[in-house]
């Protein structure tokens, strides 16, 4: 069963991509801010990790940097989702693709779509 | 049968085996019988061999002894005449002993007398046979010694001896002896000690010459402390001092002891000049065996004395010197007298030497005044010829004030003659009545010997006019210096005066004009000080001319801001560059400041030297004053502007700021809005019926959340829009806070008491707010309150007031804010950390923050987390 952990502040919209992600078939881990999600990946080890990049305690950005320096956590696949506006600001500073980045609110075709697209890249890499 | 014939047989060999055995048992016997006469044998044979042995060992002891026998009477031979010897030697020891001049005794080993020859006869006075057998150290040892000799006696019976022990013994009379004793101890054949010998020697007799010289020396140094001169000795050739009498303490200053530790005491003494002096002297002294030399020497305490110094060489028969004695004294007092009287014989010379040359001085000198005399007399005489011809009015006055000289110049400008003015009083006839007081001080001035020069002096003339004349007045001495008059020479001055009235007329008018004028004009002289103030300077500045003349203008009257620059100008004119149109600041009186504009002139005397500077101003302190106060309202409004400028800058930013936050914190809700959504049309055929319900009221929620973020934007809109209309309509507080209460219980169903505290009783005042937004506040504050305190059960209001302000208190007791956080919260969209589990849109207390600046209030914050929170709201009263 693959694992998807969910790093989001506004529980409204964790709790949406918790029932959505369940029904697909994956099993779902929640955390409400960067300082959980990265305890919870180190944990885990999921498959894929969505998360928003406006959290209290620890944000989204300093999330992902501090799961790229560990080797553990660092080859986990991540899906920035995050509202307009800081989209556009991580982007520059981080020199990322844009199919890492999903702006809200997004259909659940193309988030499904945008997950199933990371993943599969993810195995082909590690095939090779 | 057969048996038969076996008993037989064995009965057969029965008797066979008997017989036998038989044979044996007698064969036994035999053998026996035999070792019994064998052993017997054997033990007569040991007996017999005993007896043997025992005679032969009787035989050899036989032998031995008669060796033995042998050899003792070979040896006894031998010491017979060895003791025969030993005798010999033993009486020619007693013999010596009983006839050497030294004295010799014995002691036993109890301590008895048991030799005592006639050299300790002859000493002691007892005879041998009295001592011998006595106790010796009780009965011939003074008491004192007792117990030392007894000591070296006891040692020598222990077999230590002593050499060279002196005691003293008593002779038979009760005279005391002096012995220098050498013990031995006295052994026995075997070695064992018997007894002690003493070999002594009688020193009684040195003994005694060595106390007389011991005697004799304490003498002789007690003679040489008592004298005042310096007696020392020094061994030779290490020159090392071996004595030094202790009157070299009083004479040189150094304590006995750093005499004999310092050798190099006495040549560091000596008086640096008297060195080579001395080394010199010291050359003599080894060649001729003494010497005697003077030098001075400087003491410890920097003293400086005059030393005699006698020294002698003492040397040896072989002619080598090995002692040096000597005998300093201080020869200070006579040195002086000497001095003294050498000085006093030397200026007796000298006095008599000057003596003769004054006399002769004295003859050249009266010549001299006799050819003076003759030179001085025709001088004189050219002098008066002099006065009398002179074209300057020379005239001379007595002591008492008499004319006593009178030339032809002054008869000619007067017309008096001579003849006429002689004998008259000068100042009551010839002077004009007012100037007959300051003239007559003028001459006794002069008859006192102070002289006056260029004084103007006015006369009468015969004809009633009066003559100026410019006088320099001298004092006329006789031969002894004494005054005896007064001599004045004149210039006749009458038409310069005349035109000197002139100029002065119009000086006084140019005063007069500068005095009068209507533009402050004042002076200073070439240091700077104040020497011209007209009236309208003294308008102006408030300062009187009597204040301010001799002060220095810069430093007193110039604004500090000023002083360089005006002080610049001045000296510039002090040069001859003059300045015009320049504007500066004075002091008035009363510290009020004058702004001028000034024109300088350099001021010039008749000679043309500049002596100061004449400055023409004109008061321009209104026209500087309009003019600051323009400058200062330009300043003021460009500031203004520019602050309406910045404030529209901020505002244009904000919006813009704002409008990005708004639509950022519209796509959250509409996100879950769409998950829901996109999840019903996704899944709708596989969901229950209550999922589907539950996935609904979500998105019902959410358009909830957007409906209020909707309205919080809209009364911001509105509360921009209130800005520029500021009349707002009069509430009662009362009223209002109690509606707000009511509102708040109905939406969160009471769940906490709203408590009300009113102490001043303001509930009926007044204030100006638009109904509208003061809800927008309240509502807000409130809403927080509760929000934010889910497990308290109070909120507290509280009215207060303060001069310009309704101040409105609102306090939970909840989570807390921050402290971090505090300066963000009036933020659009900002919420603090601990707050992301409580809905809300982030709004509320910038709109609260944005209605109080539009109406004039204020709102501030205390907050300690964990304990509550409280916003104090401040509504201006007008």
């Amino acid at each position: 069963m693959r694992k998807i952990l969910i790093v989001e502040d506004t529980q409204a919209i964790r709790e949406e991509l918790f029932d959505i992600f369940t029904l697909e078939g994956y099993l779902v881990f929640e955390a409400e801010n960067g300082k959980k999600g990265l305890k919870i990946a180190l944990k885990e080890n999921p498959n894929l990790i969505i998360s928003d990049i406006r959290m209290p305690e620890m944000n989204g950005f300093e999330m992902f940097k501090k799961l790229k320096k560990n080797d553990k956590t660092k080859a986990i696949p991540l899906i920035f989702l995050s509202a307009k506006g800081e989209k556009e600001d991580i982007k520059t500073g981080m020199n990322h693709e844009t199919q890492d980045y999903l702006t809200k609110p997004i259909n659940v075709k193309d988030l499904l779509n945008a997950v199933e697209k990371k993943i599969q890249k993810k195995l082909i890499i590690d095939e090779k | 049968m057969e048996i038969k014939l076996l008993k037989e047989t064995l009965k057969k060999e029965r008797k066979e085996q008997k017989e036998a055995r038989h044979v044996l048992e007698k064969k036994n016997i035999d053998l026996l019988q035999l070792i019994d006469k064998i052993s017997l044998e054997n033990e007569s044979l040991i007996i017999a061999n005993r007896e043997l042995t025992s005679k032969n060992a009787e035989n050899l002891k036989q032998a031995a002894t008669l060796a033995f026998a042998k050899k003792e009477l070979i040896f006894k031979d031998e010491l017979t005449s060895y003791q025969l010897k030993m005798e010999q030697l033993a009486l020619d020891l007693t013999r010596l002993i009983e006839t050497t001049n030294a004295p010799i005794f014995g002691i036993d080993d109890n301590g008895l007398v048991n030799e005592w020859n006639k050299s300790s006869e002859k000493i002691t006075g007892f005879k041998k046979h009295e001592v011998i057998g006595k106790k010796f150290i009780k009965n011939y040892i003074t008491k004192e010694f007792q117990k030392a000799v007894k000591k070296v006696l006891d040692q020598a019976l222990i077999g230590k001896e002593t050499a060279n022990y002196e005691f003293p013994i008593y002779n038979k009379n009760g005279a005391r002896n002096m012995i220098l004793l050498n013990s031995t101890s006295r052994r026995d054949k075997k070695g064992n000690i018997i007894g002690v010998l003493g070999v002594g020697q009688d020193i009684t007799q040195i003994d005694k010459l060595r106390t007389t010289l011991e005697d004799s020396a304490f003498r002789l140094k007690l003679v040489m402390e008592s004298l005042s001169e310096v007696i020392w000795g020094r061994s030779l050739p290490d020159c090392a001092l071996q004595y030094v009498s202790s009157s070299v303490v009083s004479l040189f200053g150094f304590p006995v002891a750093d005499w004999y530790t310092n050798m190099h005491l006495w040549s560091d003494m000596i008086h640096p000049d008297d060195i080579k002096r001395v080394n010199k002297e010291n050359e003599v002294l080894f060649n001729s065996g003494t010497c005697e030399m003077e030098f001075r020497i400087l003491t410890a305490n920097k003293e400086i004395k005059y030393i005699n110094s006698k020294v002698l060489i003492i040397k040896r028969t072989d002619g080598t010197p090995f002692f040096m004695t000597g005998i300093s004294r201080d020869i200070t007092e006579q040195k002086k007298d000497k001095e003294q009287l050498k000085y006093l014989n030397n200026t007796l010379i000298k006095k008599s030497n000057k003596l003769q040359i004054s006399n002769s001085k004295l003859k050249e000198d009266i010549t001299e005044i006799h050819e003076l005399r003759t030179a001085s007399e025709s001088i004189a005489k050219e002098l008066i010829q002099f006065i009398d011809t002179a074209n300057a009015p020379i005239f001379g006055i007595d002591n008492k004030g008499l004319v006593n000289e009178w030339n032809q110049t002054s008869e000619k400008i007067t017309g008096f003659t001579k003849d006429e003015v002689l004998g008259k009083d000068l100042v009551q006839t010839y002077i004009t009545k007012d100037y007959q007081a300051v003239v007559k001080k003028v001459l006794d001035d002069a008859l006192l010997g102070k002289e006056t020069a260029n004084y103007e002096f006015p006369l009468f003339a015969k004809d009633g006019t009066r003559v100026m004349v410019l006088l320099n007045s001298s004092a006329r001495r006789d031969v002894n210096g004494k005054i005896t008059g007064v001599l004045g020479v004149g210039q006749d001055i009458t038409q310069i005066d005349t035109l000197r009235t002139a100029s002065e007329s119009i000086a006084k008018e140019l005063r007069q004009f500068i005095e009068t004028a209507n533009t402050p004009i004042f002076g200073i002289d070439n240091k700077g000080l104040v020497n011209e103030w007209n009236q309208t300077s003294e308008k102006i500045t408030g300062f009187t001319k009597a204040e301010v003349l001799g002060k220095d203008l810069v430093q007193n009257y110039i604004t500090k801001k000023h002083q360089e620059a005006v002080k610049n100008i001045l000296d510039d004119a002090l040069i001859g560059k003059e300045t015009t149109n320049y504007e500066y600041l004075l002091y008035t009186k009363d510290r009020a400041r004058v702004m001028v504009l000034l024109n300088t002139t350099t001021r010039r005397d008749y000679k043309s030297n500049i002596i100061g500077v004449l400055a023409v101003g004109q008061n321009i302190t209104e026209l500087a004053t309009y003019r600051n106060e323009l400058e200062l309202q330009v300043k003021q409004r460009t500031l203004k502007l520019n602050d309406a400028l910045e404030e529209q800058k901020n505002l244009t930013e904000l919006k813009s700021q704002f409008i990005s936050s708004t639509s950022h914190e519209f796509r959250t809700p509409l996100a879950a809005i769409n998950f829901a959504a996109g999840f019903l049309r996704k899944y709708w055929a596989k969901m229950e019926p209550i999922m589907v319900k539950q996935k609904l009221k979500r998105i019902e929620v959410q358009v909830l959340q957007m409906t209020k973020l909707l309205d919080d934007v809209l009364i911001i809109g509105k509360a921009e829009k209130t800005k520029n209309n500021k009349k707002s309509p009069p509430l009662n507080l009362g009223d209002f806070i109690h509606e707000i209460i009511d509102e708040v219980d109905d939406s969160f169903e009471r769940s906490h008491e709203i408590v009300l505290i009113d102490i001043l009783e303001l509930k009926n005042s007044t204030i100006f707010i638009d109904k509208k937004l003061g809800r927008s506040i309240f509502i807000n504050i409130l809403n927080n309150a509760i929000k934010f305190s889910p497990n308290a059960k109070k909120i507290i209001i509280e009215l207060s007031s303060e001069k310009s302000y309704t101040v409105v208190s609102v306090t939970d007791f909840g989570i807390g804010i921050p402290k971090a956080e505090l300066k963000n919260i009036f933020n659009p969209f900002t919420r603090a950390e601990n707050v992301y589990l409580i809905n809300g849109t982030g709004l509320g207390l910038s709109i609260v923050k944005k209605t109080l600046n539009i109406i004039g209030g204020k709102v501030t914050v205390n907050s300690r987390i964990g304990h509550g929170t409280t916003f104090i709201i401040k509504i201006p009263k007008i």
